[in-house]
C-alpha cells in the first residue's frame, strides 16, 4: 500500500504497533550480517521447525544487530503480559527449551541478558524478573545515549509499520507537508550537526551552500564506504533500521533540491547490499521512495552503487571518480563538491550516521538536539570500541563523555587483570593517547587541543603487551596499501616510512632513520593532496615522541616488546 | 590587474593566473613536473609549493592551482618550502635515479643526492600524468592509463597490451618530462614504448614525393578529421612534412609569378 496521507501513516503506525507488541508470543533473532555469521540462520529455521512441531502460534521476526556483534546471536522473547526479553549467544541446542517454556508460559532462563522496556513488568511482578536488570542499567547498554541505535536489534528492520510504530517518517511528513526547503536547512544549521564522517563539517552549511548551487540536477551521495578498520557503525545502522536512513536522504534531497541519491556501499559488504535493495524495493512499494513521496508531490530516486574495495574510495571527491566509472582517485578542490560534484553537477556525500541524525532534527526540532553534547559538537556519536576491552562494540554517547568513563566503565576495562597502554581515538589517523592522559572529553575540539582526532569514532584500546613499534609498522602497511599514488608525498614518502619502520622494527636501523621518518611525515602531512596522505604520519609522529622506550627496545635489541 | 608580493617584491598581476604563472612571468624559476600549459592542472608532484600569507590564510599552497589575489604575499624559497621540496626530490631521485632530465632539475635546486634506498634504476617515469592526460584531453585518444595504486601505480594501456587506440602520434613521448616514454622509427616502423609496455607499434605511410616513411595511417586519419582543408589537402596527397611544405611553396611562388 502506498503511504498518501496523515490517515495512511497512522494506519500503517496501528499495524507496526500490532506487531510489536502482539497478544501471543513472539520471538525476534537479530539476522544482520555478524548474526548470520554466527549461526542466526539456523537458529531461525530450528525455532520454525520446533514450533510447529509442538504446534504453537508464536510470531517470529528478524531484527538487526544491536552493535554488540560478539553476543550474537541474539534473541528476544516476549511472553503476553511479560516485558521484552533479551537472550545473548542462544545457540540451536537451547531451541528445544525455550519453545517448551514459552508453550508452558515460563520464562526461559538460560541466557538471559535483560529486559527491554520494564515499564509494562511493574504491572504484574514475576520473582524471576526481580533479578533481571532493564537495559539501560545492563552493561555494555549502561551509560549509552541510544538515538541511532536505540530500534537497531529490536525492530524488524525491513518492516515499515514497524518503524512508523517507532514514530519514524513523521520527520519527513512533517518536512514534505509543512516547512519549506529553506526551513529544513535552517534546522539543521540550528541543530549544529556535523559530519559523521570525520571531517566533522557543519551539515547545514554545506546543505545551504549546495542549495543555492545551480545546476539541472543535484546528487544526494550517502558514504557507506566504511572502510576504517574496526568500524562498523554504518553497517549497524544500515543493516538495524534502513529506512532511518532512507528518511535523511531524502530529507537532504528535498532540503537542497535533489531528486536522485545513491548509496555508495562499501564492496566487502555483500548481504548488506542484498538487504538494502530490498528495503529500497519495500520503501518504494510503501510510496516513501520514487514518485509522489508521501503524497507530497516529491520525486526522489535511490539507487546503490557498490565501491571496488578501494579505502581511498571514502574520500569524497575520490568516491565521485568512482561513481563516474574511473579509477578512485581523490581530486583537486576547488571546485569543491557543492559546485561541480558528481558528473560536474552539484553534490552533498554525507555518511551514513550524519544523514540518520536529520529525521530525528527534523522530528523533534533543532532546539532539542543542540542539548545534547557540548558547546561546538552537538548530538551523539557511535564508536567503535574495539582492542583490549571486556566489551568491544558499539557504543552511542553524547559528544563530550569522557574517554576514561568509556574504556574502563562501559567497555568493561582491559581484559585478564592487565593494564591499559593506551589508546587509538580515531582510528587510523587518530593519535595513541596514553594510559595516563585519558581523562579527555571525546569531542573533536578537546581530541585537537591534545592533537588527536575522534575521526569516523573508531576506539582501539591496547593493554600492557601491545607494542606500538608494532602497531605503527602495521598500520604504515595499512596506508601504503590503500594509498592511491597520485601525489608524490603520499605515494613516495608514506611507502618510504613503512621501509624505515620495518629497518626499525627488525634493529637493523637507529635513531637517524626515526628521525628521517619523523621529517618524511612532516612533509606528507603537509603536502599531501587528499586526507589519507595528510593524515597518515599523525600517530607515527605522535607514536614516536609518546613511546619512546618502545622504539628503544626495537633499536637496541631488534626485538619486539610484544614476544618479550 | 592586482597587486601582491613575490618573494620581497611589489609586483602587478592579471586576476585568474594562478601563482605559478605570475612567478615564471616575473622570472621565478618554480620547479615542476606535472604542470603544462596545455593541460589543466592536476597537482600532483608537489614540487611547486609556495609559502603565502597576506590575503590569504598563511600556509603552504601548491602554486599551479591557487589563483593569485589582491594583497597576496607569496614566498618561492622560504625555508619550510626548500626543506619539503628537497624532500621531494629526494623520494623523486630515489624512485628514479637514472633519469637525465630529473637529477638536472633536482641539481637546479640544490639537491645532489638521494638519502634513502635507490630502486631499479630504469624506472623513469615519475607518475605525473602528463601523457595520461595529454592523450586523453588534447588527442581524444585514451590508449594511456593509470593502473595499480599506491607505490605500484604505473602508466600503461589497456590490460597492459598493445594499445588499440593509440593512433601513433608520439604526444606522449614529447610531453613525458623524464624521458620514461621512448619513440623509435626504425625501419618503416614507429614504436611507441615505456619500460614495461608496447603503447604502440605502426607500420609508416611513406611520402609520396620523397619516399621516407613519416607517419602512421591512424595518425592521418586522425589529423584529416580534425584540421582544416590545408592540412587536409597534405594529408590527401600523401605526403611528409617537408615535401608537404615544399610544394606549398612551390605552389605558392607559381601563384604568384602568374
Amino acid at each position: 500500500m502506498k503511504i498518501k496521507n496523515m490517515k495512511d501513516l497512522d494506519k500503517v503506525k496501528e499495524i507496526g504497533m500490532k506487531s510489536l507488541f502482539p497478544k501471543g508470543p513472539q520471538i525476534r533473532i537479530s539476522m544482520s550480517t555478524c548474526g548470520l555469521a554466527l549461526g542466526a540462520d539456523d537458529l531461525f529455521q530450528k525455532i520454525t521447525r520446533e514450533k510447529d512441531k509442538k504446534g504453537i502460534k508464536i510470531s517470529l521476526h528478524q531484527t538487526g544487530c544491536s552493535g554488540f556483534c560478539n553476543l550474537e546471536p541474539m534473541a528476544i522473547v516476549k511472553l503476553p503480559g511479560k516485558p521484552a526479553l533479551l537472550y545473548t549467544q542462544v545457540t540451536v541446542e537451547n531451541v528445544e527449551q525455550i519453545i517448551r517454556d514459552i508453550k508452558k508460559k515460563k520464562i526461559p532462563q538460560k541466557g538471559l541478558f535483560c529486559m527491554i522496556g520494564s515499564d509494562s513488568a511493574a504491572a504484574k511482578p514475576d520473582p524471576v524478573l526481580n533479578a533481571v536488570p532493564d537495559y539501560r542499567d545492563a552493561s555494555p547498554f549502561k551509560g549509552q545515549h541510544r538515538m541511532l541505535l536505540g530500534n537497531c536489534g529490536i525492530i524488524d528492520p525491513l518492516s515499515v509499520s514497524e518503524y512508523v510504530a517507532m514514530a519514524g517518517y513523521s520527520g519527513l511528513f512533517k518536512a514534505l507537508y509543512q516547512m519549506r526547503p529553506e526551513e529544513v536547512i535552517k534546522e539543521v544549521v540550528e541543530s549544529g550537526l556535523r559530519g559523521r564522517g570525520g571531517a566533522w563539517f557543519p551539515t547545514g552549511f554545506k546543505w545551504d551552500m549546495a542549495s543555492k548551487s545551480s545546476g539541472d540536477e543535484k546528487f544526494v551521495i550517502c558514504n557507506a564506504d566504511e572502510g576504517d578498520p574496526g568500524a562498523y557503525k554504518d553497517r549497524t545502522i544500515m543493516e538495524g533500521n534502513p529506512f532511518k536512513l532512507f528518511e535523511g536522504i531524502v530529507l537532504a534531497g528535498y532540503a537542497i533540491g535533489s531528486h536522485h541519491g545513491i548509496i555508495y556501499l562499501r564492496e566487502e559488504y555483500h548481504h548488506t547490499f542484498g538487504f538494502l535493495s530490498n528495503a529500497i524495493e519495500i520503501a518504494k512499494r510503501f510510496g516513501l521512495l520514487g514518485k509522489n513521496i508521501l503524497g507530497s508531490g516529491f520525486n526522489f530516486a535511490l539507487n546503490i552503487v557498490r565501491g571496488g574495495g578501494s579505502y581511498v574510495c571514502g574520500e569524497e571527491t575520490a568516491l565521485m571518480d568512482s561513481l563516474e566509472g574511473e579509477v578512485g582517485d581523490p581530486r583537486l578542490r576547488p571546485p569543491f563538491p557543492i559546485e561541480k560534484g558528481l558528473w560536474a553537477r552539484p553534490t552533498i556525500v554525507n555518511n551514513v550516521e550524519t544523514l540518520s541524525n536529520v529525521p530525528l532534527i527534523i522530528q523533534n526540532g533543532g532546539k532539542w538536539y543542540k542539548n545534547i553534547g557540548t558547546e561546538k559538537a552537538k548530538g551523539t556519536k557511535i564508536l567503535s570500541v574495539i582492542g583490549n576491552v571486556k566489551h568491544p562494540g558499539l557504543y552511542e554517547i553524547p559528544l563530550g563523555t569522557n574517554l576514561k568513563q568509556v574504556i574502563f566503565e562501559m567497555a568493561g576495562g582491559p581484559v585478564n587483570g592487565k593494564s591499559i597502554k593506551a589508546v587509538q581515538v580515531g582510528s587510523p589517523f587518530g593519535t595513541f593517547i596514553p594510559a595516563d592522559k585519558l581523562n579527555v572529553s571525546l569531542d573533536p575540539e578537546s581530541l585537537r587541543e591534545i592533537g588527536s582526532m575522534i575521526g569516523s569514532g573508531v576506539i582501539v584500546a591496547l593493554d600492557q603487551d601491545a607494542c606500538i613499534v608494532d602497531i605503527l609498522h602495521h598500520l604504515l602497511t595499512f596506508f601504503v596499501e590503500e594509498s592511491c599514488g597520485k601525489c608524490v608525498p603520499c605515494r613516495e614518502g608514506v611507502s618510504r616510512m613503512e621501509e624505515l619502520m620495518i629497518e626499525i622494527y627488525n634493529g637493523r636501523a637507529g635513531m637517524n632513520e626515526l628521525d628521517i621518518i619523523n621529517e618524511l611525515g612532516e612533509t606528507a602531512r603537509d603536502f599531501s593532496l587528499c586526507a589519507l596522505g595528510g593524515g597518515a604520519p599523525a600517530p607515527i609522529l605522535n607514536g614516536i615522541k609518546d613511546f619512546k622506550k618502545d622504539f628503544e627496545a626495537h633499536i637496541k635489541t631488534g626485538k619486539c616488546l610484544r614476544f618479550s | 590587474m592586482i597587486q601582491m608580493t613575490l618573494n620581497d617584491k611589489e609586483i602587478e598581476a592579471s586576476e585568474n593566473s594562478t601563482i605559478l604563472e605570475v612567478a615564471r612571468k616575473n622570472g621565478i624559476d618554480i620547479p615542476t613536473l606535472c604542470y603544462h600549459e596545455a593541460l589543466e592542472p592536476f597537482g600532483v608532484c608537489r614540487l611547486c609549493i609556495v609559502e603565502v600569507g597576506g590575503a590569504l590564510r598563511k600556509g603552504i599552497r601548491i602554486s599551479c592551482i591557487q589563483n593569485v589575489v589582491d594583497g597576496l604575499i607569496v614566498d618561492t624559497e622560504s625555508e619550510r618550502v626548500k626543506r619539503n621540496r628537497r624532500f621531494l626530490f629526494e623520494l623523486l631521485l630515489a624512485r628514479s635515479p637514472d633519469s637525465k632530465e630529473l637529477i638536472d632539475l633536482a641539481a637546479k635546486h640544490g639537491v645532489f643526492e638521494s638519502r634513502f634506498y635507490e630502486a631499479d634504476s630504469d624506472d623513469n617515469c615519475v607518475r605525473c600524468g602528463l601523457c595520461v592526460r595529454v592523450c586523453r584531453d588534447k588527442i581524444g585518444a585514451y590508449a594511456l592509463c593509470f593502473a595499480h595504486r599506491g607505490y605500484d601505480r604505473m602508466v600503461t594501456t589497456d590490460f597492459e597490451l598493445l594499445s588499440e587506440y593509440c593512433i601513433g602520434c608520439g604526444t606522449c613521448a614529447q610531453i613525458c618530462p623524464t624521458g620514461a616514454i621512448k619513440m623509435k622509427d626504425e625501419e618503416g616502423e614507429r614504436i611507441i614504448y615505456t619500460k614495461s609496455v608496447v603503447i604502440g607499434k605502426f607500420e609508416l605511410e611513406t611520402c609520396g614525393k620523397c619516399g621516407m616513411p613519416y607517419a602512421s595511417r591512424k595518425y592521418l586519419d586522425f589529423v584529416k578529421r580534425n584540421s582544416d582543408d590545408a592540412m587536409a589537402v597534405s594529408v590527401e596527397r600523401n605526403l611528409c612534412p617537408t615535401c608537404a611544405r615544399r610544394t606549398g611553396a612551390i605552389n605558392l611562388v607559381g601563384q604568384m609569378t602568374l
